[in-house]
């Protein structure tokens, strides 16, 4: 696939178009090579602008990228579950793609817990693979790029980012190096915790309501920012209804990027602009207006037999 | 006067008659006046900033003419709108903002539509000369008073006031005028509030204690609150009493809903707006009890009929004399059709909205499902959206075109003549009249979004495969329209509980159709008879495949339990045998098909399946299910669509955690290990070995099926115990996978160092042997070598497999890198930790091992002591003697139990051994991280 012809299904996808499973297949198939030599915490240079959870609401993407700039004039870091409860995954994960393939250098993405075969089979975003291409295929592939996806990044060596949070198996970050993530999310262990985990204002470890990962508290955060000579750690994972928000004498933002989550949460999103001398500085944005969305793509396949 | 300004609320007053929409009439202060003669309690508000006064008319009179100016455009800028932005913003500023945007919005679309206002002329006198003489008493301007205006509001005994989002007073005049007062707090609106209470109760003496959290709650958004006040009786204020309440006054709605006609969907409209539950609650039952959804209905039928007439004259009139005044006039008369079911659709939008299941169920139950979705294609803001508009331009283009065409006498028509605004009114159906011979086609169907009917009716095409009776043909179309309705037509108005329900009722019909269809008119028989049709026709087919996947889809995503009604073994039996042909099939869509189908199938049947594919092999089928699923994967042509859900479907059939009994896991492994597993491995991985270690390369789509072959090769190891050890060492798969650490691609490699991590987690001895042997990590750290600045997912698998062994203490494997590869661990330890572990690792095990060794020699030394000291030294037993001697007692011992051991029980002895075997693997498989052990816990996702 040369440039032009990936131009062309980044301009599709701009339009929340469907590109053709083979083209899936080809920029799948060149993620992976970029994913591939990509460390697990990856290291970026500033500025750059970090972003949440966006879970498939590819209208609020758009506008995202109409209020942080447009890639590759912005450079980009996006933490994590792209797909589903949305009703377009597909294209904002594929566009997401696209765009990595086209400016590796640019975008960044980190995998989340809702990259994921178990979990995608039951939010949505198989079923939305399986209703827009007929067969699931497209969420074969998806699926496993997932899998070479990185697990954090390093901005300017001060902030580490990640989706979920800690876990009480790394004290360091050199200690993910040594993690094999090409694999499903497990269950337990350090990656899964680095996908899971949430923060809390109790101090010490304790056990995630999630059912995976765990929570830590202020405490943990200091001793891992004093350990790993950090001063803050940036993660996605929880929807906060200003966007943004602080904990533990901002040694840790949480960043979220769905507005309106799920079309019904009335939450407003939020992302998170370092500049080259590492400061930092939010953008806050509601959902994309009405006028400019298209319809739920949840539209009946025309053809039916049952 | 000053002070008691400063301390009075700030207001917007807004305004709304006979329309839905809501007009803001002017920003200003409110000062309650109460007349202890006459007993009349107003409301004075000095306006400030009035909204558009740009003429010399009354204020009156600029409300009137903006109210039927904006008739047509003004349906976003409702009140209900700005509620719902409120909600999400809970600010006011921003409620301001909105509106102020809205306003501009409005301009916008005025311009755009100038004929179309310019159409309303004769709309707007008219509506003039209805205003209500009792409205007008109730909005008296001052304007005499020097710059400000003063409007006073006479409250009225009789209207119900109610609070809105905590700052918002509503009430409706006796002629149907709604009035809203939007309050700068939330404490003003509360102390308004009050003194209308005070004045309806008659007695402004007593301080009154009012629960607002009661008055001002939404259910929408807080139903744990609607929940504690319907249930929770303490909760309730025992000093009010529910009957002098304000929730007792709003209750007394017998007169709310008035009978529904032409006249009345403004003042029904207006009904349903209430935020109150309680108050909802009755309409629905109220609903119910008089019909009111048929009559509704109903009148939907007639005003959409008298629409179409006025239509149809419309555009033969146009087709005549495009500039005439009569079509103006026509779309003039249509458009007060238009009106009236844009309200029928906010009235039924609202009554879903309610949420109440009863009166959904009602809303879509087979009688009233299609009336229901064609009242949903009268949502104006759907057809605002931008999208639909560049659509409709598009629409309008193709209309003009095709009615040039359509001009029979090839009179030149001036393109420009043709009022581009006059032909906004086109729609899609306008141009499928003119062009009645144009069939849908794929961009029309984009174009359509909003007429559902059309879509459902003419682009939706139903695929009957095999006869079907009448009533499963209307169960099955109804049910595909439940569908439609709550992922499209409802989407947005559906709460979670409501859809739930469609869900269900979607669910149980499928259940019955499913029924109908498998117990009673044999499907797969008949599938199977049509599938072998002669002649053969491979569309038929392939709808054959069709049908079954889609009901495999809804199967295992809707109707999870119906599963249960193919789940006899002649019923798989009967599908299975239709899906193996399938998988023969030369269309690569059919196989592809047959694969998902069966993928789904396996997850819920799969003990059938298995004894389908054994007893297949036992029969000596001559094409056999495994036998298809090998030569899928065997298949040497590039594309990989058709190897990768085998590769599943064999791994879950393969899974021997989910097979209860040893001697069916006995019979299966012996089928597939006998006859499929030598092809399946040397048709792929080996072959491409071979073509690896000649070219030096791999091409992508070999390294992809050789990355899946080492997955399944790994899965193996954990399920089938000396089956795959057997396996894996007489087909010398380790050194078959070398060439492909040595020259393949980065995710290959990776493939590759993960396929011998799994290889040694188990620790057998001779998989460790064997990897030594082939000189595996000599390859690996030449490759480590090169990479390692690089820190790449290989640089991080290559470290998980040294963390492995450094953790699992592998001590032959430490043993042999720490003596054989010393160069490398001094250049490498001090910057990858793991390395210089496995060092102090080897350190120990060599102190261990001396440490026992010096043990074997104290007990010799002592041995030989105390044969000094004793006579009988000779019969002293050295260490290995004893050692020697212990085994061969074991040995015996065995043999012993073996002679009475009879030859089942013998059998039964090799199987628990196979058993235990397994057992260990997955006690080492527990141990270390797996990624193939099915999610044993219920995640809870944020």
């Amino acid at each position: 696939m040369d440039s032009k012809e990936l131009d062309e299904h980044i301009e599709n996808l701009y339009k929340c178009q469907l590109i053709p499973e083979n083209a899936v297949k080809q920029i799948c198939d060149l993620a992976r090579d970029i994913f591939i030599e990509e460390a697990n915490v990856i290291p970026i240079e500033p500025p750059v602008t970090i972003c949440g959870d966006v879970h498939g609401q590819f209208y609020d993407l758009k506008e995202l990228f109409s209020i942080g700039g447009q890639c590759p004039y912005t450079n980009y870091l996006f933490m994590g579950d792209f797909v589903d409860r949305g009703y377009f995954s597909v294209e904002t994960f594929l566009l997401l793609l696209a765009l990595k393939v086209r400016y590796p250098k640019r975008i960044t993405l980190i995998r989340g817990n809702h990259e994921s075969r178990q979990i995608t089979q039951v939010y949505g975003f198989y079923d939305e693979c399986l209703k827009k291409y007929g067969g699931i295929n497209v969420w074969r592939y998806c699926t496993e790029v997932f899998d070479y996806i990185a697990l954090g990044a390093m901005i300017g060596n001060r902030y580490f980012c990640v989706h979920g949070g800690l876990s009480p198996s790394i004290e360091t970050i050199d200690e993910i190096r040594n993690i094999d993530r090409k694999q499903e999310v497990p269950h337990d262990g350090p990656m899964c915790d680095l996908l899971w985990s949430d923060p809390e204002i109790v101090d010490g470890w304790g056990s995630s309501p999630r059912g995976a990962g765990f929570t830590f508290g202020g405490d943990i955060v200091h001793d891992f920012c004093r350990k790993n000579n950090i001063d803050m750690i940036a993660r996605a994972h929880q929807l906060i209804m200003e966007g943004y928000s602080y904990m533990f004498e901002k040694s840790l933002v949480t960043v979220w990027s769905a507005p309106n989550y799920c079309y019904r949460c009335g939450n407003q999103a939020a992302i998170l602009e370092i500049d080259e001398n590492l400061n930092q500085s939010f953008k806050v944005f509601e959902a994309a207006p009405f006028e400019d969305r298209a319809f739920p793509s949840k539209k009946a396949i025309p053809d039916y037999f049952l | 006067m000053k002070n008691e300004e400063d301390n009075s609320p700030q207001v917007k007053l807004f305004k709304s008659k006979e329309t839905p929409e809501w007009k803001e009439v002017g920003v200003g202060i409110l000062l309650p006046k109460y007349d202890n003669k006459t007993k009349q309690l107003r409301f004075v508000i000095e306006i400030e900033k009035k909204i558009e006064n740009n003429s010399e008319n009354s204020l009156e009179n600029n409300l009137e003419k903006k109210i039927e100016n904006e008739l047509e455009n003004n349906l976003e800028n409702n009140l209900e709108k700005k509620i719902e932005n409120n909600l999400e913003n809970n600010s006011k500023n921003n409620l301001e903002k909105k509106i102020e945007n809205n306003s501009e919005n409005n301009s916008k679309n005025n311009s755009k539509n100038n004929l179309e206002n310019n159409s309303e002329n004769e709309l707007e006198n008219n509506s003039k000369n209805n205003l209500n003489n009792n409205s007008k008493n109730n909005l008296e301007n001052n304007s005499n008073n020097s710059e400000n205006k003063i409007i006073d509001l006479f409250i009225n005994l009789e209207n119900n006031y109610e609070i809105e989002q905590e700052t918002i007073i509503i009430w409706k005049e006796k002629d149907e005028t709604k009035f809203a007062l939007s309050f700068d707090s939330i404490q003003n609106c509360r102390e308004i509030f009050k003194l209308l209470y005070q004045f309806k109760n008659r007695n402004f003496s007593e301080d009154i204690d009012i629960d607002w959290d009661k008055m001002t709650f939404n259910p929408d958004y807080d139903t744990n609150l609607l929940d504690k006040i319907e249930n929770d009786n303490i909760n309730v204020d025992v000093d009010v009493d529910p009957k002098n309440s304000f929730i007792g006054m709003t209750m007394e709605i017998d007169d709310i809903l008035p009978d529904l006609n032409e006249q009345t969907l403004l003042k029904v409209d207006s009904c349903l707006e209430t935020q109150n539950f309680f108050i909802r609650k009755k309409i629905c039952q109220e609903m119910i009890t008089k019909n009111y959804l048929d009559k509704l209905f109903q009148l939907f039928e007639n005003t959409e009929k008298e629409r179409e007439k006025k239509k149809e004259k419309n555009i033969a009139n146009r087709k005549n004399n495009i500039h005439s005044k009569p079509i103006i006039k026509n779309a003039h008369e249509q458009k007060i059709e238009d009106q009236q079911l844009q309200l029928l659709f906010r009235i039924t939008k609202k009554i879903v909205s309610f949420n109440d299941l009863e009166s959904l169920e009602n809303i879509i139950n087979e009688k009233n499902i299609m009336k229901t979705i064609g009242i949903f294609e009268y949502d104006p803001e759907m057809k605002r959206s931008r999208r639909n508009i560049e659509k409709w331009d598009i629409n309008i283009e193709k209309a003009i075109k095709n009615l040039e065409k359509a001009n029979i006498n090839g009179e030149e028509r001036n393109a420009q003549d043709l009022n581009i605004n006059m032909n906004n009114r086109i729609d899609f159906e306008e141009k499928r009249y003119i062009n009645p011979n144009s069939n849908p086609n794929i961009t029309d169907q984009k174009n359509i979004q909003n007429s559902h009917r059309l879509f459902l009716n003419k682009i939706c095409k139903f695929h009957e495969v095999i006869r079907m009776e009448e009533y499963l043909l209307d169960k099955i179309h109804y049910t595909y329209r439940l569908q439609y309705v709550r992922d499209v037509v409802l989407a947005s108005i559906l709460d979670p509980v409501s859809s739930q329900r469609i869900t269900q009722i979607i669910m149980e019909n499928y259940r019955e159709i499913f029924n109908d269809l498998i117990e009673k008119n044999n499907l797969f028989e008949l599938l199977n008879k049509e599938y072998n049709k002669e002649p053969k026709n491979q569309q038929t087919q392939k709808k054959v495949i069709q049908l079954l996947n889609e009901m495999s889809i809804i199967m295992h995503h809707i109707v999870y339990s119906s599963i249960m009604q193919i789940s006899s073994f002649n019923r798989t039996q009967e599908l299975l045998v239709l899906l193996v042909q399938a998988l023969d099939n030369e269309d690569v869509g059919i196989q592809i098909m047959s694969l998902e189908i069966i993928n789904r199938l396996v997850l819920h049947n799969t003990v059938h399946i298995r004894m389908f594919s054994v007893g297949e092999i036992q029969r000596n089928e001559k094409y056999s299910f495994f036998q298809a699923l090998v030569k899928l994967i065997a298949n040497q042509d590039d594309s990989n669509r058709t190897k990768f859900p085998a590769f599943d479907i064999l791994m879950d059939l393969l899974n021997t955690t989910t097979i209860n009994s040893q001697i069916d896991q006995e019979n299966l492994l012996q089928v597939f290990y006998g006859n499929f597993m030598e092809d399946l491995v040397e048709q792929t991985l080996g072959l491409s070995s071979k073509i690896c270690s000649e070219k030096k390369t791999l091409e992508t789509s070999k390294a992809e099926i050789v990355v899946r072959v080492c997955e399944f090769l790994s899965f193996c190891i954990f399920h089938h115990g000396f089956r795959i050890k057997n396996f894996l060492i007489r087909s010398d798969i380790a050194l078959k996978l070398l060439p492909f650490l040595l020259f393949g691609t980065s995710f290959l490699r990776v493939s590759i160092v993960k396929f011998f991590k799994n290889y040694l987690v188990i620790e057998d001895k001779i998989f460790i042997k064997n990897t030594i042997q082939i000189h595996f990590f000599k390859y690996l750290f030449e490759i480590f070598e090169s990479i390692h600045m690089k820190n790449n997912l290989l640089v991080s698998s290559i470290l998980e497999l040294f963390s492995m062994i450094y953790q699992l203490n592998i001590s032959d494997i430490v043993s042999h890198i720490a003596t054989s590869f010393p160069s490398f661990f001094s250049k490498f330890s001090s910057s990858f930790p793991v390395f210089q572990k496995i060092l102090n690792r080897f350190s120990e095990n060599q102190l261990k091992q001396s440490q026992f060794e010096n043990d074997i020699q104290d007990d010799n030394a002592v041995d030989f002591f105390d044969h000094e000291n004793d006579l009988n030294w000779s019969k002293k037993e050295t260490f290995l003697e004893k050692r020697r001697r212990i085994e061969e007692d074991e040995r015996l011992e065995e043999d012993y139990f073996n002679d009475d051991d009879d030859d089942f029980e013998n059998l039964n002895q090799n199987k628990n051994q196979n058993l235990n075997e397994n057992q260990n693997l997955n006690q080492n498989l527990n141990q270390n991280e797996n990624e193939n052990v099915s999610l044993s816990r219920k995640h809870k996702i944020d």
